[in-house]
């Protein structure tokens, strides 16, 4: 028998055919994109408020305002707030925005070396507490409601712990809460950041920060190439020829590799307590995670809550998530699970429109 | 305590200086014969041992400055009785030995590197050849380190290809007349690749050799850093270390100005906080009887 597979000559033949098309129908894209083709996080807003390199935006409304309360976006530290803002049809904000919402979002800034010595704390009680401040002064209001995603929701949940007077509803988002959920989950291919995190020492994790001031943002991107690796090398020799000849998909492709690459330092102080006392010692469940002295008691926390999380997130899994429904101290908890991968329920086109019609029903009821 | 008077030493002294410069002379008329050898004129000396002449000269003249200086040492080592001195001179004789220092091998380097990475640091002594040996000794391990990662990522690759052209195999054999597309093959080959890959990631051996590389090439860059910091320190440049402190000594500052602040509006708030307390409690106190 021979060792090589048989190929079938006609359906090469076809295949080569297609692929020829399709390649030359690619080149003629490629060659008429430029840079300024690919933007993201386009949707008009201001600056309204800079601390250092921290920035408040203030949306422009595109439709007549529906909910009195503003609506807050807090992202995280790795990665930036612009995923949920991707392009035109692909962009939770937009949807917010046509549905007569008012729409401020946190932009943490690009850290540097300078940024080494911020903590959780500075991000928290600091940043994001003047943020808040800042909107309620400018807009006359004693409350907003905050969207925290990923990091961001784990920000936003510590400082409805810390200030629950100046939050009126609080959704999380891909948020993690237990950070050893993944040991429940039944698929292998979840958790993989977990995993990593766990496997080092508290010491591996302060060699890091002394030796590069931050956790670097392409020590990141590599741990999350990591959880699919050869998906992640195929993905620019033949993912992207299987789409090179269709120029929507071309440039949603290199928007989300725009914001791939866009990977921000994680300052290194931040970054002992993330992953420390969060990723390996799981504080936040179990109560024990302090901030600027304070106890974080998640029981505290009685405020209405929607906790969004993605059924296929192998960078969140969904136990991590699922978890804050078992210990909150809110009597509105509510979740919703959306089909589709960890950045997928916000920018793949499956998805559109649900997280927003849906937060915005659910802050409708509430505001 | 030595033994050899003044003039002993004047007279050994005496002795090499004579041997020095006729060799000396000796090398300089051979390589003026070599010279003119090269000379393509009808005067050209052909004499073919010229280049011999001159290699002979060096040699008697490095023989003559080993025989001279084994004699002073000899003459040396008879003649001390002090302790340190006896010790003194050993040591200088083994240092200047060129079977010593000319033996760059590379184990040998590296292991004298290794030892001298491992010496208690000495004040003010060889700082810059000290954080050398550690860089050296560092660099050692992350090359190790990282080829133990890459046999492992190797092995995987290899095992992804036999998984593919078993099942290749497999699929031929239970259906003869069966063709893949190349398309079917490509997505057959990725999809085992990744499965395989992503199988070795999540392994115990996999994860304990990309700790042990990642902690090595960051022990490393440290061991690089500390030598930066040096040279930035002799060129009255500021370092990285000093940087770092005086980035900390900001955040801490503007860290108190923001709760400073924050605290402030907390008691302007406080403050402005309309007083409904007072005209609440003349409403349901009584009046008081006159």
């Amino acid at each position: 028998m021979s060792l090589y597979p048989k190929v079938d000559p006609q359906a090469m033949l076809e295949e080569m055919s297609q692929l020829s098309e399709k390649w030359a129908q690619g080149i003629k894209n490629f060659s008429s994109l430029s840079k300024d083709d690919v933007k993201i996080g386009t949707t008009e807003k201001e600056l309204v408020y800079k601390q250092d390199k921290v920035s408040l935006f203030h949306y422009q409304a595109r439709a007549k305002q529906t909910l009195k309360t503003p609506l807050v976006v807090v992202y995280g530290l790795i990665g930036r707030y612009t995923m949920a803002d991707l392009q035109e049809d692909r962009s939770l904000i937009r949807n917010l925005l046509d549905q007569g919402v008012d729409v401020y979002a946190v932009d943490w800034g690009s850290p540097s070396r300078s940024e080494r010595w911020l903590t959780l704390e500075d991000y928290i009680n600091g940043y994001l507490h003047d943020c808040i401040e800042h909107i309620k002064q400018t807009a006359d209001i004693k409350q907003v409601n905050i969207l925290g995603i990923c990091e961001g929701g784990v920000f936003s949940l510590c400082y409805a712990a810390l200030h629950p007077e100046n939050i009126k509803n609080l959704t999380t988002s891909i948020t993690p809460i237990d950070f050893h959920g993944d040991k429940q989950s039944d698929n292998s291919d979840h958790g993989y950041i977990n995993l990593w995190t766990r496997n080092l020492d508290e010491a591996d994790i302060d060699l890091m920060v002394e030796t590069y001031g931050n956790m670097p943002g392409e020590l990141m991107g590599m741990v999350f190439q990591l959880i699919t690796p050869v998906k992640s090398l195929t993905k620019y020799n033949l993912d992207l020829l299987d789409i090179a000849h269709d120029e929507k998909k071309l440039l949603n492709f290199f928007r989300m590799e725009k914001w791939l690459a866009d990977r921000p330092d994680h300052p290194g102080e931040a970054a002992k307590q993330w992953f420390k006392d969060l990723y390996q010692q799981n504080k936040l469940i179990k109560n024990e995670f302090m901030l600027d002295q304070q106890r974080i008691d998640l029981t505290t926390v009685t405020l209405p809550i929607l906790n969004i999380y993605a059924l296929n997130d192998h960078i969140i899994p969904p136990h991590c998530s699922k978890a804050l429904s078992q210990c909150t101290g809110s009597h509105d908890y509510s979740e919703l699970a959306i089909p589709g991968g960890h950045v997928g329920v916000f920018v793949s086109g499956k998805s559109q429109g649900i997280i927003g019609s849906h937060l915005f029903e659910w802050l409708d009821k509430r505001d | 305590m030595v033994k050899s008077s003044t003039e002993d030493w004047q007279a050994l002294f005496n002795d090499w200086q004579t041997k020095q410069l006729d060799s000396t002379q000796k090398i300089f008329d051979a390589f003026g014969q070599w010279q003119k050898s090269l000379t393509p004129s009808p005067e050209v000396n052909e004499d073919p041992t010229s280049n011999d002449a001159s290699y002979a000269s060096m040699q008697s003249l490095t023989e003559a400055n080993s025989t001279l200086f084994e004699r002073i040492a000899k003459e040396y080592e008879a003649n001390i009785t002090d302790g340190a001195q006896q010790f003194l001179f050993k040591s200088l004789s083994e240092m200047t030995q060129p079977k010593n220092w000319l033996d760059l091998s590379g184990d040998l380097f590296n292991m004298d590197m290794h030892k001298l990475s491992e010496k208690p640091f000495v004040s003010g002594i060889s700082d810059i050849e000290e954080r050398m040996a550690y860089v050296n000794d560092s660099w050692k391990k992350l090359l190790q380190d990282n080829q133990q990662y890459h046999s492992l990522v190797m092995k995987s690759w290899v095992s992804a290809y036999e998984q593919f052209i078993n099942t290749v195999k497999e699929q031929q054999a239970n259906d003869e007349d069966k063709l893949f597309s190349p398309r079917e093959l490509i997505d057959l080959w990725t999809n085992i690749a990744n499965k395989e890959l992503m199988t070795l990631h999540r392994s115990d051996n996999f994860l304990a050799a990309q700790k042990d590389m990642i902690k090595a090439s960051m022990e490393y860059r440290l061991h690089e850093k500390n030598i930066a910091e040096v040279l930035c320190e002799s060129l009255h440049i500021p370092t990285r270390m000093e940087v770092d402190e005086l980035h900390q000594s900001v955040t801490e500052l503007k860290r108190e100005l923001r709760k400073t602040k924050q605290r402030i509006q907390q008691l302007e708030a406080i403050k402005d906080k309309p007083k409904s307390r007072n005209k609440s409690a003349s409403k349901t106190t009584p009046p008081k009887q006159a």
